[in-house]
């Protein structure tokens, strides 16, 4: 009898040990991991939902087993470096930072601290990492690809407002926005457009050069991707409206606030996916062990609403194309 | 004679219990030693068989996927045949963009003439300029015919893997203009990843020259790792196995890994489903166990037998061996108890014996 207990009871303890380990490999760990946040906030509020949403799905419950320190910088970027200090400070197990300017200010105010970024334009190019494959550093993340689309969105806008040869940017002093600019600049030359370049640093920036030119001074308005004008897109969506001008976006969420048009990732999917790296992270994996990823996917977003308001008429192939047509 | 019986018969009994034992026991681990190699082999080639299910089946999948790329590639072909004769930039753009919006995998189509002009370009990333217009498409061969010719695996900027492939677009300007499409392969990270093989297993597809294209984590394939310093892989990607290319490694985790191959004849590509070398050893050590205890039993079972055996032959001789006890005992008392007339008489002699055979020979002639 007893060997026979044995030899039933062997397998099964086996099994439950197997099983014991899958779950303590598969489960977040068992600890509270604190999560720093550093984020411009205001419009890339879609990211940091995103975020909560991915690591929701991933066994993580705030407050229960992750506690999320989220500095929002609320658009400016003057304290960016002093409150990525302040985070690394509070000594957190990773360090998540949303766009090129506050990955920069991290980058800087840590080594050591695990940094995984998101909503980064070109990672490459902006100095952050030498390349997609490997950061050799406390960083990994998420490039948004926004660099490197910027001719795409300027050859799109052509499509939807053929007219448009006057386009106004605002280019924030960010690298990011400077990569985008340059090379939109080459397509505009090869689309016989004409980029209208205004330098902004700070929200009043903005405000003081969109009030600066007059109605009819442009055609159109390209938004070039930086953490500061992303933040504020709404004074671009309200200026656009006015002068019933097209607005090309890089976001989805920006066409339903009220942009004509968008191409590029979506913040709440981008969110999501930065959840999936930095579990890998607070599992123990090295950031230089993570290559650094693209957005799972590009959407094309249309706004008809917009586009009735300002008299354009989207052609058949570009609706064909589009994710997400906003009624 | 007799008397030696008794201690002997001990030896003998032990001897034929060693004998009956020893023999049993070489019956039973002979016989296990029978059924032992046979069960080995089993497991091994249990482990091929369901290596070579899973990697026909991952094979079948990839192949399909090719297969349904290269329709939609000559469909969309025959509809830019229309456009090219007429001339039409218009129409080109049109079934160019339409075709990127059904076709979520593909990254660029294109239209070329060789051996270096565009005549249509339109990526989902890309403004189509002209210096990026002026470079060929990464084809080996140009198809003849209207067969589809497959180009080598690139790796973009971002780590991704891409793939060209052309079609000619046949009855315009004499066939020789081809429709070129960009694939981007991170559709077949889904396939790989989504994939339960069960027992830790794992499947990942290596290009012609051996770089990593898909895996279960696509973690690896960004690494850009090229895994044609492993022979197993090398000796796949080199001549076609039907049956399959079985063999082990470290893998790059570092764990030791059992694996069986296919070649993708269409692309020259591999697909590799591998274990780990541990699982296969813990079912010969299932059996290894098994076969000890069997063994085991079979000898307690074996000296029990032999035992019971031993004492049931030698019974016979143990009874003769008491039975000539009892007698020699009963003679022995026998030869001690004088009856009474003796006794007396014996008492009468100080010595207890004769006079006449204690009388000296003087004595009495005197």
């Amino acid at each position: 009898m007893r060997p026979h207990l044995w030899r039933t009871a062997l397998p099964c303890v086996g099994a439950l040990a197997m099983l014991l380990a899958a779950t303590l490999h598969a489960a977040p760990p068992a600890r509270t991991v604190k999560v720093a946040v550093l984020t411009p906030g205001l419009g890339f509020g879609e990211v940091l939902a995103g975020f909560r949403e991915g690591l929701g799905q991933l066994g993580y419950r705030e407050n229960v087993n992750v506690s999320l320190l989220v500095e929002d910088t609320k658009g400016t970027g003057s304290d960016v470096k002093a409150q990525a200090q302040a985070l690394v400070a509070a000594k957190p197990d990773v360090l998540v930072t949303v766009g090129t300017s506050h990955t920069v200010a991290a980058k800087t105010a840590t080594s050591t601290i695990p940094i995984v970024f998101t909503w980064v334009g070109d990672p490459v190019r902006s100095g952050l990492v030498p390349n997609y494959a490997s950061s050799g550093s406390n960083l990994t993340g998420l490039s948004v690809y926004s660099g490197p689309l910027s001719g795409k969105r300027l050859e799109i806008l052509k499509e939807i407002a053929p007219d448009a040869r006057r386009v106004l940017c605002l280019v924030a002093k960010e690298s990011i926005a400077e990569i985008s600019f340059n090379v939109a600049q080459r397509t505009a030359d090869q689309l016989g457009m004409t980029l209208i370049r205004r330098d902004v640093t700070i929200r009043d920036d903005i405000v003081r050069e969109l009030g600066a030119l007059p109605k009819g001074a442009f055609d159109a308005i390209y938004h070039v991707p930086s953490g500061l004008v992303s933040a504020h897109i709404n004074l671009l969506i309200q200026r656009a409206r006015e002068d019933k001008v097209a607005l090309m976006a890089h976001e989805d969420e920006m066409v339903a606030s009220g942009a004509l048009i968008s191409y590029g990732a979506n913040y709440r999917r981008m969110g999501q996916q930065t959840s999936r790296i930095v579990d890998r992270v607070l599992k123990g994996m090295a950031p230089a062990e993570i290559p650094i990823q693209v957005p799972d996917k590009l959407v094309l977003a249309i706004n008809l609403v917009t586009a009735r308001t300002i008299g354009l008429k989207p052609s058949l192939t570009l609706l064909e194309r589009a994710e997400r047509i906003v009624e | 004679m007799l008397h030696a019986i008794g201690p002997r018969l001990g030896t003998l009994r032990r001897r034929l219990f060693l004998l009956l034992a020893a023999a049993s026991v070489i019956a039973v681990v002979g016989v296990n030693l029978i059924w032992l190699p046979g069960a080995l082999r089993d497991v091994h080639g249990a482990r091929s068989e369901l290596q070579l299910v899973a990697v026909r089946s991952v094979r079948d999948q990839i192949d399909f996927f090719l297969a349904d790329k290269e329709e939609g590639l000559t469909t969309v072909a025959q509809l830019f045949r229309a456009a090219v004769i007429d001339g039409d930039p218009k129409g080109l753009a049109i079934v160019g963009q339409r075709f990127l919006a059904r076709e979520r995998a593909f990254e660029e189509i294109g239209i070329f003439e060789p051996p270096r002009t565009w005549r249509y370009r339109l990526s989902r990333r890309e403004v189509m300029t002209s210096s990026a217009t002026d470079a060929p498409p990464a084809l080996d061969t140009i198809p003849r015919g209207r067969g589809v010719a497959w180009g080598a695996v690139t790796t973009t900027e971002t780590s991704e893997p891409w793939l060209t492939l052309a079609a000619p677009l046949s009855g315009a300007v004499e066939g020789r203009l081809l429709v070129v499409g960009v694939l981007n392969l991170k559709d077949l990270w889904t396939l790989t990843a989504d994939l339960r093989l069960g027992q830790d297993g794992r499947a990942y597809i290596v290009d012609r020259r051996g770089g990593l294209i898909a895996a279960d984590d696509a973690n690896l394939v960004l690494k850009r790792l090229s895994l044609i310093g492993r022979p197993f892989v090398r000796s796949l990607l080199e001549q076609d196995h039907p049956s399959g290319v079985t063999g082990s490694y470290t893998n790059e985790r570092g764990v030791e890994a059992m694996a069986t191959g296919l070649r993708v004849d269409r692309v020259g590509w591999g697909v590799v489903v591998e274990h780990p070398r541990a699982i296969v050893t813990a079912a010969v050590g299932r059996k290894l166990w098994f076969f000890a205890a069997l063994t085991a039993a079979g000898v307690l079972v074996s000296a029990g037998a032999a035992h019971v055996l031993s004492g049931r032959l030698t019974r016979p001789l143990e009874r003769l061996r008491l039975g000539v006890q009892r007698r020699r005992d009963r003679r022995a008392r026998a030869a001690v108890q004088p009856d009474g007339d003796r006794a007396r008489s014996l008492a009468g002699s100080p010595r207890g014996a004769d006079p006449r055979r204690h009388a000296r020979p003087g004595a009495a002639a005197a």
